[in-house]
Parts: structure tokens; C-alpha cells; sequence
């Protein structure tokens, strides 16, 4: 059992924290989330092993934790201090910065969809299904969260992007 | 120059790809602390059901019926507190009639202040406080001080300081280091720590910062510090905000003996001699006499046991009172009030069960099998509000009889027989639900809700980004 949770843990944690840091901007946080995301897989994982899809189930745990850190932080002091601590990372560009910042401006939805879209590479279609909701709403949180993006940062052309005028494929330019 | 919003993406994502990961090891030994550590989030926090749904369908009993909807918004008390920038806040109403918020801005700057919730005035002027790489950790709107803790981080070292204000006037009274796995129970008569590193025990004066009492470290050292919790402190469940009254403090001993001391002086009462703890941690529970602790023999899926130890005379005894067997894991152990424990756990295929035991002999009065994933368990005067991850939150009296249900996404306890039901995520109506009747009241439309929210039966009062709201609840 162990060999298996170390084995998906290897094959999916580095994605899961690039949704982690999408969302929260922080990579001390976005560490440990990731975490704590595991170790409520590990609790289950007899169970979860068997789920289809186990890496939604653990970005699910990632956006609840995220949405109520405030007042949790107290408690997350008391969890972490049995940890060691993690290796800090290497400082961000001054574009991942500019970003960072953006991004929390956004509503916790537009910051969801813009995390799965760009760094997860999920189409439309695919963020519907995993937020429960329809392509039309997805595609409007893109493309507000872009303009909010746009706005903050100022000089960004808000050019709507090919993929939310047609449907759930991304456009040319998205990179990969 | 136009900027390129998949280039800052790209770069985003390579910047995430150079976070150092800790290995997989670390996660497990995590997920088995969280055993323990959710009886901490009971204790430690009010009990805010919230998940990501957006119903606000209220179902009671077998009905459902939908309340009236409403586009008006609460009223607004004061004017929008400007935090100066996009902010992280975390906020606390405190006994005094005071909202107290601390937030953290995107160049790192810390700052906090207080607010007269009646108004929306402010109480005394923002003051800035720790250094911008400093994290915000927490807020404590305690009567005898406002305590804030940040966290820093020097190399590879952490850490966290506690900040101790004057709540009159936000003066800095004190500070005190916190390390990793230090313990500390805050108390009317003052603050205890107890030092993972150093094996002592000290007690602190809320006001002058000075030592009370101290112990020097043991050949057997605590493995817990616990304070006891008796039935009025209950209301900590309606989110006020929580400070041990009664005076005995607990240490559990690495050998496993049960001290039970005076915590306004330190002075060992009686030593009562229980299991040793095992080595990986479990819950602790000090309620009213009895110390409660869960067992397990192995792994976390072969079940447990539940202890009971008589701590109200050095002749006390102890023993099983509970037992599940393989394939349940304990989620919580907490005090339910009127002398009862509620034991949360779940099985293989996630079905959760909260155990409702009698305090003195560890008899079951009532057990339910709520929803799958229950995670929060909130008693206030007999009502026992459970919900989770996912499934309705339902409300069971005294008798384990389920009375009102509602698939509402976020949940929370706003006084005695009272619910504060708000939307989460996208904006929508607050209702409040009285109990056992289950009549509905829609309030007004509010933003959506987070844990970062602070609620009295009069007010509530939200970070939104910017800035922080404040609304009347009662018209």
C-alpha cells in the first residue's frame, strides 16, 4: 500500500503543486498544501486508490484548504511543527511576481479556472466537468478572469482568446 | 509593450516546477498526526461547515423547502475598513464588542487594528507590526489580551512569535517565541507553554509578560500539555473566542503518567497512572475530571480504542470505554456538553459515524451515521451540528434525533438554537434558522462568505479583498 501511495505521489505531486501555486501565489503555502492534500489521501488511500479520478480528489482537498486557511493557520502551525521544514524556493521573475499579484485580485473561481486552464493544461470541457458547472460558465470566468488580470496588470492586451469564442479547445498561442 | 498572458503563465508554471517537494514519507507521517490534530481544530476554532456548493436550500426534517429569496442586501454598519491594498485578513470579534482584524498586504507589509462592531468606528488607529517577510499566522481576541502570531523563517529554520497587545489600545505588551511542537494553553490567570525543546513548563502573565510559575524539564518529560475543558466553555462553538476557566492543567508523561496540576501556580495535584502514549500522537481530551485519549495498536485501519481516566482523585482509574474495529479511523474526540464526548470516525468507504458517550463511564447514549466525509462536529446546548465534506449538515438533539438538515455550503453555529447560513463562493442570501422549530429568516444578500468571516447574533463582518465589511444581522 505504501509503495503505491509513493508511487502516485512521485507520478502527480509536481502538477498538484502547480495548482496549489496558481492558486494561492505562495510557495511556502502551495508546499504545504500539497501536503496536507497527501496526508488526507494517505488517511484514505485503501479507498481512494480505487477512485478513477484521484488527482480531482486531491484538488478538490487543495481549493477547500485554500478557500479556509485564515482561520486555520493557528492550527496549521500546530500540524507543520512536526515537519521539518521545507526547502525554501528559488525567487520568482519579476513577470511571476507581476502575476502572482493579479491573480489575487481575482474571485476564487476566476483563479481556479485561469490555474487549470494555464498551468493544468485543462480545456474548457474538462474544468466544466470537474467545477460542476457548464461550459458557458466556464468560459465566462476565463474570460473575466483574463480581464481582471488585464486590468491589473495594465498593459495586457485583453484579446479575447480564440478557445472561448469556439468551445473547449485552447487557443494557438497557449503554451504547452 | 503588451504582455503575453500565456508567456507569465509558462513562466508561472516553471517558477512552480522549481519548488522543492518534500518526499511522499513526509505527507504519510502527516496524515497520521491529523488523528490528533483535529481534535485541536475542534478545540481551537469555531465551526464553520463550509464546502463548495452553492445551495442554499434549506431542508428540514424529510421536507425540503426552498426559504424566499431575497436580492436586498444586509445593511451595512460603518464604513468599509481600507486595508490600502489586495489583502489576506484573518479577524476575530472579541467579547469586548471589538473586531479585531490583522492583514497582510501583497508587498508583505502586516497591520492591524480594532473596530467597534456596533458602529463600524474604529477603536484605535491601524498599527503595523512584524517585518514583511513574516507570515500571518493568527488572531486571538482573548479578554485578557489580543495575542497575534506570525510566522518567519531564517534559512531553513521556522518559527513563529506570539505577539501579546493590549486590547484597549493596541500597545504591545510582550512577545514569546514559539518553536516546533511547543504547546501552550491560553487560561484566565495567563498563558502556559509548555517547550517541545526544552522539556519545560512555564506559565506567563497576560499583561506584564512576566513568569507566574515555570518547571524545569523532567527525567520524564510531558508528551502533552493539555488544558480541561468544562461545559460552559461551549460557546466557543458560537465562534467567540476561547479561554480555558478551570484550573486544572493536564501533562501526560512520556511514561505515561497523568499529572494533574494547578495552572494558575503549577503545583502537581495528583498523579494518576494511565497507558503510556503511543509513540505516534493521538488525541487528548481533558474534560471535567476525565481525561479521554484514543488507542491504536498498529495501523490506523485496524481501528481503536478509546480511554477513560479518572482524574478527580490520585486513586482514579482507568480504562477502555470504546472500541471499533478494523477498517475505522478516529477523526475527532471532543467534549458535546452536558458531560458527553462525541467520537467521530469513518470507515473504509469514507462513512462517517459520530458516538455520543456519557462522560463518567464512557457509556453510548446515541450513535448516527451522518453523511460521508463528516469532518466538523459542533454541540452547542444539546444540538449537535455535524457536516463534512460533502452531503447535507444535519442537526441531531439530545437524543441523537435528527431535527433540521440543510444542503446550505456553509453552516455555522450564530448563538444558542440558532444558525447563521451563508453562501460560499458566489454571492447569494444569509439566513438564519432557529431550532428545533427550523423557521427560516433570509437576512439580505451577502458576498461570498470564507472562514475568514467573524459573526456575533448582532454582526457580521467579512474580508472582500481590499477592505473589510461589516453587516447588521438584525436589521
Amino acid at each position: 500500500m505504501t509503495d503505491d501511495f509513493d508511487a502516485f505521489y512521485r507520478d502527480t505531486s509536481r502538477r498538484l503543486l502547480r495548482y496549489a501555486y496558481g492558486l494561492t501565489g505562495d510557495p511556502a503555502e502551495a508546499q504545504d498544501l500539497v501536503q496536507e492534500a497527501y496526508a488526507r489521501a494517505w488517511q484514505r488511500w485503501r479507498r481512494l486508490s480505487g477512485y478513477e479520478d484521484q488527482e480531482a480528489w486531491l484538488r478538490l482537498v487543495v481549493n477547500r484548504l485554500s478557500a479556509d486557511r485564515w482561520r486555520r493557520l493557528g492550527v496549521r502551525r500546530a500540524r507543520a511543527a512536526a515537519d521539518p521544514p521545507q526547502a525554501p524556493a528559488a525567487p520568482p521573475s519579476e513577470d511571476t511576481v507581476l502575476l502572482v499579484r493579479a491573480m489575487r485580485t481575482l474571485p476564487a473561481t476566476h483563479r481556479r479556472a485561469l490555474t487549470l486552464y494555464y498551468l493544468l493544461d485543462r480545456s474548457v470541457g474538462e474544468i466544466a466537468a470537474e467545477t460542476g458547472t457548464s461550459t458557458g460558465t466556464v468560459k465566462s470566468w476565463l474570460s473575466r478572469g483574463r480581464a481582471g488580470l488585464a486590468a491589473t496588470l495594465g498593459t495586457l492586451e485583453a484579446a479575447a482568446d480564440p478557445a472561448l469564442e469556439t468551445g473547449t479547445q485552447k487557443g494557438a498561442g497557449h503554451a504547452h | 509593450m503588451p504582455i503575453d498572458l500565456d508567456d507569465m503563465f509558462t513562466t508561472l508554471g516553471r517558477h512552480a516546477d522549481t519548488i522543492p517537494l518534500a518526499p511522499a514519507e513526509q505527507a504519510r507521517r502527516r496524515g497520521r498526526q491529523r488523528t490528533r490534530t483535529r481534535a485541536v481544530i475542534a478545540a481551537a476554532a469555531a465551526v464553520c461547515l463550509v464546502t463548495a456548493g452553492t445551495g442554499a436550500v434549506i431542508v428540514r426534517h424529510d421536507r425540503q423547502t426552498a426559504p424566499p429569496t431575497s436580492k436586498r442586501g444586509l445593511p451595512t454598519v460603518g464604513a468599509p475598513v481600507e486595508f490600502g491594498d489586495q489583502a489576506r485578513a484573518t479577524t476575530e470579534a472579541g467579547a469586548d464588542g471589538r473586531l479585531y482584524t490583522a492583514w497582510q498586504t501583497l508587498n508583505g507589509q502586516i497591520s492591524m487594528n480594532a473596530v467597534d462592531l456596533r458602529t463600524g468606528a474604529a477603536a484605535w488607529p491601524a498599527r503595523q507590526l512584524g517585518s514583511r517577510t513574516d507570515t500571518l499566522q493568527a488572531v486571538n481576541a482573548l479578554p485578557q489580551a489580543l495575542v497575534v502570531i506570525l510566522g518567519h523563517q531564517e534559512g531553513t529554520e521556522s518559527g513563529s512569535t506570539m505577539y501579546v497587545f493590549d486590547p484597549a489600545d493596541g500597545r504591545q505588551r510582550w512577545t514569546s517565541a514559539l518553536g516546533a511542537g511547543d504547546e501552550y494553553v491560553p487560561h484566565e490567570s495567563g498563558l502556559v507553554l509548555a517547550s517541545a525543546k526544552t522539556g519545560r513548563t512555564e506559565a506567563f502573565d497576560w499583561v506584564s509578560g512576566a513568569r507566574r510559575w515555570q518547571l524545569p524539564a523532567p527525567a520524564d518529560r510531558p508528551a502533552r500539555t493539555v488544558g480541561t475543558y468544562v461545559d460552559r466553555n461551549e460557546d466557543f462553538m458560537l465562534g467567540r473566542p476561547f479561554i480555558f476557566t478551570d484550573d486544572r492543567l493536564v501533562q501526560v508523561t512520556r511514561a505515561g503518567k497523568v499529572q494533574v496540576r494547578d495552572i494558575a501556580t503549577g503545583e502537581l495535584r495528583r498523579t494518576v497512572t494511565a497507558a503510556p502514549p503511543d509513540t505516534d500522537p493521538r488525541t487528548y481530551l481533558a474534560y471535567d475530571g476525565w481525561l479521554y485519549n484514543d488507542e491504536h495498536e498498529c495501523c490506523e485501519a485496524n481501528g481503536y480504542r478509546i480511554r477513560a481516566t479518572d482524574l478527580r482523585t490520585g486513586q482514579g482509574g482507568t480504562k477502555v470505554v470504546f472500541t471499533r474495529g478494523p477498517g475505522h479511523q478516529l477523526d475527532m474526540l471532543q467534549m458535546c456538553g452536558d458531560l458527553r464526548v462525541c467520537v467521530t470516525d469513518r470507515d473504509r468507504a469514507g462513512r462517517t459515524t459520530v458516538s455520543v458517550l456519557d462522560l463518567a463511564t464512557g457509556r453510548q447514549l446515541w450513535q448516527a451515521t451522518p453523511a460521508q466525509e463528516a469532518g466538523s462536529v459542533a454541540t452547542v446546548h444539546g444540538y449537535t451540528l455535524v457536516g463534512g465534506a460533502s452531503g447535507d449538515r444535519v442537526v441531531y438533539d439530545r437524543d441523537g434525533k435528527r431535527v433540521f438538515s440543510t444542503p446550505a455550503s456553509s453552516v455555522t453555529w450564530l448563538d444558542v438554537n440558532t444558525l447563521l447560513l451563508l453562501p460560499a463562493l458566489v454571492a447569494g442570501p444569509a439566513s438564519k434558522v432557529t431550532l428545533p422549530d427550523g423557521r427560516v429568516t433570509v437576512l439580505g444578500e451577502v458576498p461570498p462568505a470564507s472562514d475568514a468571516c467573524a459573526w456575533t447574533p448582532e454582526r457580521l463582518a467579512c474580508p472582500t479583498g481590499t477592505s473589510l465589511r461589516i453587516w447588521s444581522l438584525t436589521g
